[in-house]
């Protein structure tokens, strides 16, 4: 018989992962960079590769390779008037989904991998940039944080635009 | 319509030291023809870099003016560049981007071929006469001409053209400067930055070597840089503009910035001192203290006509970019490095290069907007219709941040949009 109260747990961390992944793509809409930058752990890495999803990133160039220091400088810029390419600003929807605990303790955090689909309107060009996420999430008493976020876009060997918004 | 506004393409008043561009050449789609025809299938444009196939066997794809075509090293360590279509029935022989392989074999009726295009066997041999392939015709064709410097691989499409280094012209010091940072031979760092711009590929061109953008555009990334400790040398911006000849140009400059060849910053800490240190007096070492500091102390923006950008500068990126219409482009980038390099200073190189550089960079895609409001404001160009270059032109030495690299372009752009194809020398 199905362990009732093991399922519950299963659930319950599932839930508590869907709502940290879906508060997370609703910060980043709205270009809510000090919402956004507080869901993240004190030493973090936020990386888009290039060209395929499994290269070493300290060998290889990627696209975007962000310890703390240089993604606070990063949404800090972007909250200037003078970071061009989002003034305007893109218009941003995304839907996140296929969401899937990987290796997951619900004390401690682990492994999630989801998809993204988003949309970008900037002036009159709409863009869509599609792919799968891994976040790595820890606990910190009662909080779920992100201390690893990696972007694999299905375009990573294609021509991309601008990614000057927070995928 | 054509022949006239090919004549009228730019305007220079010496007496004045006015030089102006006209925006037609941005926008119209018979300028892009002409382009095709008179620049891009006569000029020797860059294919790629030895170090990206190191090993017999080695090959990589890539499209060059519209062209697919193979980059492979033979048996013997030769390099090739083929162009990637069957002899047979056309389809693209090879499909990878890149990989090693004992021959290539097209997929659709089995013809082989070795690395360096000969056919190696098709199925039904029987059924062709014995000297089937005495003239050559069922091989691979190479490009019609392919020339290596110093490990940059270039083509051109025209078999009249003059030999690379008399092409590269004054260029050629530069590239040697670039591949004097390394003992054992600089490699492309793998992995490639692809980008598209919806704007002409010309001001791509432009704005790689303009060094007056830069207080402006970037504000925000040297503000960036000034506000983190460490981050900075002190050094101010310095140096000079030049024109290398067949409308190669560059601008060369000293820059706050730490270079890993070889300009210390702070931030670097002691270790890194010592490293980068050893490094800059390496150089003297090996080509006197004058040319050692000129490697490793200055930055440098290099444009080989029409398309190729060397940007050696926090790090060093090798750019090219071609016109999908005359309002899009799609740029290709890779960051190259001594292949004897230490690992923290690769990282550190790579740390900077994306700062920088690429799509999610903190200075490019401010570039990209810049090119893209002026493709914009181009379409105002019946009432508006000249851009202006004369920035520094009565000046007898042009500074980093005038424009003479863009003259340099423009005029030679000019010669060749108005020098017809000669059609006697096509095989």
């Amino acid at each position: 018989m199905t362990d009732q109260n093991s399922l519950l747990a299963q659930w319950a961390a599932e839930r508590e992962v869907r709502r940290f992944l879906y508060r997370e793509a609703a910060l980043a809409d709205e270009h809510d960079y000090a919402g956004w930058l507080a869901l993240w752990a004190k030493e973090l890495v936020y990386w888009v590769p290039a060209n395929a999803d499994d290269i070493d990133p300290g060998r290889k160039v990627s696209l975007i390779y962000d310890d703390r220091k240089r993604l606070e400088d990063r949404l800090f810029r972007l909250g200037t008037a003078f970071a061009h390419a989002q003034r305007p600003r893109s218009r941003l929807s995304r839907t996140v989904s296929n969401i899937e605990l990987l290796d997951y303790d619900p004390a401690r955090g682990g492994t999630v991998q989801s998809r993204f689909l988003i949309g970008e309107l900037r002036r009159d060009e709409e863009t869509w940039w599609i792919g799968r996420a891994r976040h790595v999430l820890v606990k910190e008493g009662e909080r779920l944080l992100m201390k690893e976020k990696h972007v694999f876009l299905l375009r990573n060997a294609a021509t991309v635009r601008n990614l000057t918004f927070v995928i | 319509m054509a022949g006239q506004s090919l004549q009228d393409t730019i305007r220079v008043d010496t007496a004045r030291n006015l030089y102006k561009v006209a925006r037609r050449n941005f926008v119209a789609q018979e300028i892009l023809e002409a382009e095709r025809e008179r620049i891009f299938d006569r000029c020797w444009l860059y294919l790629g870099h030895a170090s990206e196939i190191p090993q017999p066997g080695d090959f990589l794809t890539r499209v060059v003016a519209g062209r697919p075509i193979v980059f492979s090293r033979d048996k013997d360590g030769a390099l090739h560049a083929l162009l990637n279509t069957c002899p047979h029935r056309g389809a693209q022989v090879v499909r990878e981007r890149q990989g090693n392989a004992k021959s290539f074999q097209c997929f659709y009726h089995g013809w082989t071929f070795a690395q360096d295009g000969k056919l190696r066997g098709q199925p039904g041999k029987e059924s062709y006469d014995a000297d089937f392939n005495r003239d050559g015709d069922a091989d691979m064709l190479p490009v019609p001409r392919f020339e290596i410097y110093r490990d940059f691989a270039f083509v051109s499409f025209d078999r009249g053209a003059s030999s690379l280094p008399e092409y590269l012209a004054g260029a050629a010091e530069y590239l040697d400067i670039l591949a004097d940072q390394s003992e054992v031979g600089m490699v492309i760092v793998g992995g490639t930055q692809e980008y598209a711009i919806r704007a002409n590929w010309k001001l791509l061109t432009e704005n790689s070597i303009d060094g007056y953008h830069a207080a402006t555009t970037h504000a925000t990334y040297l503000d960036y840089l000034k506000g983190a400790a460490g981050n900075l040398a002190k050094v101010p911006f310095s140096g000079v503009g030049r024109d290398l000849g067949n409308g190669h140009a560059v601008v060369e400059y000293r820059a706050p910035w730490g270079r890993p060849v070889a300009q210390w910053i702070p931030l670097w800490g002691e270790d890194g001192k010592r490293e980068i240190e050893g490094i800059h007096a390496r150089l003297c070492e090996r080509f006197g203290k004058e040319r050692g500091d000129r490697i490793a102390l200055n930055s440098r923006n290099l444009l080989i006509f029409p398309n190729l950008i060397i940007n050696d500068v926090m790090a060093v990126t090798v750019r090219t970019f071609y016109p999908s219409a005359p309002d899009m482009m799609q740029v290709s980038a890779w960051a190259i490095a001594p292949s004897e390099e230490s690992d923290w200073a690769r990282k550190y190189r790579l740390f900077s290069f994306l700062e920088f550089l690429g799509p999610g960079g903190f200075a490019t895609p401010d570039d990209v907007e810049a090119l893209e409001q002026c493709q914009r404001g181009f379409q105002n160009l019946r009432e508006a219709p000249w851009n202006d270059i004369s920035k520094g032109m009565g000046r007898e030495q042009p500074s980093f941040d005038d424009e003479i690299q863009m003259r340099a372009f423009w005029s030679s752009w000019h010669a060749r949009i108005n020098t017809p194809a000669d059609t006697s020398g096509e095989g």
